[in-house]
């Protein structure tokens, strides 16, 4: 429990520093604002514009590296595979795919609302989603059922080539204003939301990372073969429809918020593991790994907006560049302890 | 049929009739007919590749989603399902191999399962299935740091903490020692005193030989021995199945 508390209260302190920070802001005038400077504070309160834009930027990172955290242990657990993440079974390639190209053959496309609030862009990434689902799904059942969960992995080396080339061709094809603009998203970073987008976007979010944290046990049991699973307890095909839609709206809403973050998925759920490896973290261990990512990618957004201006590289550049160290040292020391 | 006579209303656990598998290549049973009563020690008889595995897997509900069975099979009165039902109904299954992605500790893994069991989890009886196999010591360790014998150890207090009305193991003496062993057999005839039906594909079939009710032998997918007379061992058979065999055809 204490270190479910540290957790937290990290990443609010980060969530406070990384609102308050930013391009367009000093360090200086961060700290004259944290230590109660009155006409700081006062430029804060007239200023709230700025401070809506960066609350949807912390908000989303926020939910994305819990999704993504969540999402990544659940794929690890489910595929039998330490190498799984989110992206892995190509739903995320397929809600980009789908987005780039209406952005292609619908030049406005980006700039295109339903309802005054849902961007066009969402429909496409979902629809990308669902397709890309219904794609793995007909693989599975029609022509390597044989080969058990191993091939919904396949399905999604097939989604993931194919989408990745028609990608390329599509860049090929995109205006140089319209190729910048998408570039940054499609590896990753997170995107400006208004807060009414970000209401709608970030309990989505983590409804489907907390379905996938609920069904932790049954994953685990899954992790020991889906007979020993069937054999305890759990319906497995139930557990893979679950499973499979949750991760529909977890690729598509991530997508819509930041591209599609790598690492975060693939790393967290490992460091998570052996930082939390006692046996009193059994229990809460879904929640710690899923914490965990929405600290490591607040952070990493923090680094990303703060560390390069004025250029901001993708968020999955920091997630890589700060998890990788951590885990080698965490690895490290297992090892010397044992 | 002394082992009987606590045991006051003989039920039908499992009944096949014509019961055939196919694995999408090949028919790995076919025709095997046979009923196990309440409280019945069964022993599986076979060379490698005979279907015991399989037999086992049909009964338990755990096959591979392209395999198929034709013909009739019913445990506990209904047709076994791969919905996770089983346990719930009382099978509990130990498969002869698994693999461990996910490292744990013992005790995360006893309660991995013991959380999930849908049967009233009995924690007096578990305790005592644990005592069994002196498993508390290892409660400890994780999963990657265990010996062979221990894993084996640890999985079959997994798979026998419950109360099952049909226990169905896929090997279990494999890897363990002679006292390891002999503490299994302990326990199997505990269970089976209490009214259990057991299972059991064995190789080291002599060691149980007392107290086996029912003798099934397969061979390619045949059912081509049954003998449910308890305490008469099966020799005859046993010799023709692994001894004439192995000497005629080495290579077979």
């Amino acid at each position: 429990m204490r270190a479910f508390i540290f957790l937290c209260i990290s990443l609010l302190l980060l969530c406070m520093l990384s609102l308050l920070s930013g391009p367009a802001t000093t360090w200086s005038e961060v700290w004259n604002v944290l230590a109660g400077d009155s006409p700081a504070v006062e430029f804060w309160i007239n200023n709230s514009s700025l401070f809506e834009l960066r609350l949807a930027h912390v908000t989303l990172a926020l939910c994305v590296g819990f999704a993504l955290a969540s999402g990544g242990r659940a794929m690890q657990l489910f595929l039998q595979n330490p190498l799984a993440d989110p992206h892995i079974v190509g739903l995320s390639a397929g809600s980009t795919t789908l987005v780039l190209l209406c952005i292609l053959l619908w030049p406005s496309f980006a700039a295109t609302y339903f309802f005054d609030f849902i961007p066009a862009i969402w429909i496409a990434a979902f629809v990308g989603s669902a397709l890309a689902l219904v794609f793995v799904q007909l693989v599975f059942f029609g022509v390597v059922r044989r080969w058990g969960i191993a091939s919904l992995a396949l399905a999604g080396l097939l989604i993931n080539a194919g989408c990745s080339a028609l990608m390329m061709l599509i860049f090929a094809r995109l205006s140089p204003a319209a190729l910048s603009q998408v570039q940054a998203w499609t590896l990753g970073s997170i995107q400006p939301h208004s807060l009414s987008a970000v209401a709608l976007l970030a309990p989505l979010m983590l409804f489907s990372g907390v379905v996938l944290i609920r069904f932790d046990t049954p994953l685990r049991m899954l992790s020991f073969g889906s007979e020993f699973a069937i054999a305890n307890g759990v319906n497995v095909k139930r557990m893979r429809f679950v499973l499979l839609s949750s991760l529909m709206i977890l690729c598509a809403t991530t997508v819509c918020a930041s591209g599609s973050v790598g690492f975060v998925g693939l790393l967290i759920p490992h460091l998570s593991r052996r930082i939390f490896f006692h046996d009193h973290f059994a229990g809460i261990r879904p929640w710690l790994n899923a914490l965990l990512g929405a600290t490591l990618l607040v952070l990493a957004d923090l680094c990303s907006r703060t560390l390069t201006t004025p250029i901001e590289l993708p968020v999955g550049v920091y997630t890589a560049l700060l998890s990788t160290p951590f885990l080698f040292l965490v690895l490290f020391r297992q090892r010397s302890v044992q | 049929m002394t082992h009987h006579a606590n045991i006051q209303a003989e039920e039908l656990v499992a009944h096949a009739h014509h019961l055939s598998l196919w694995s999408a290549e090949r028919w790995i049973l076919e025709n095997v007919s046979f009923d196990l009563f309440q409280g019945a020690f069964c022993v599986l008889l076979g060379c490698n590749g005979a279907g015991k595995s399989s037999l086992l897997r049909v009964l338990a509900g755990v096959l591979p989603p392209s395999w198929r069975v034709v013909g009739r099979c019913e445990v506990l009165s209904e047709v076994p399902c791969n919905s996770g039902e089983m346990l719930s109904r009382g099978v509990s299954w130990l498969g002869q191999h698994q693999h461990v992605s996910e490292d744990m500790t013992v005790q995360e893994y006893l309660s991995l399962s013991g959380r999930s069991v849908l049967l009233p989890y009995d924690d007096e009886f578990s305790a005592r299935c644990r005592a069994d196999f002196a498993v508390d010591s290892l409660l400890g360790h994780r999963l990657s740091a265990l010996s062979g014998g221990q894993w084996q150890r640890v999985r079959l207090v997994q798979a026998l903490s419950i109360r099952a009305k049909l226990i169905l193991l896929d090997e279990p003496d494999a890897a363990l020692d002679e006292r390891w062993r002999r503490v299994l057999w302990r326990v199997l005839f505990e269970r089976r005193q209490a009214g259990a039906a057991v299972v059991v594909a064995l190789h080291r079939h002599l060691e149980v030989q007392s107290f086996v009710s029912n003798w099934i032998g397969l061979e390619e997918g045949r059912l081509v021995f049954s003998e449910d007379r308890p305490g008469v061992y099966p020799r005859a058979f046993v010799e023709r199945l692994f001894l004439e065999k192995s000497l005629t055809r080495p290579n077979g």
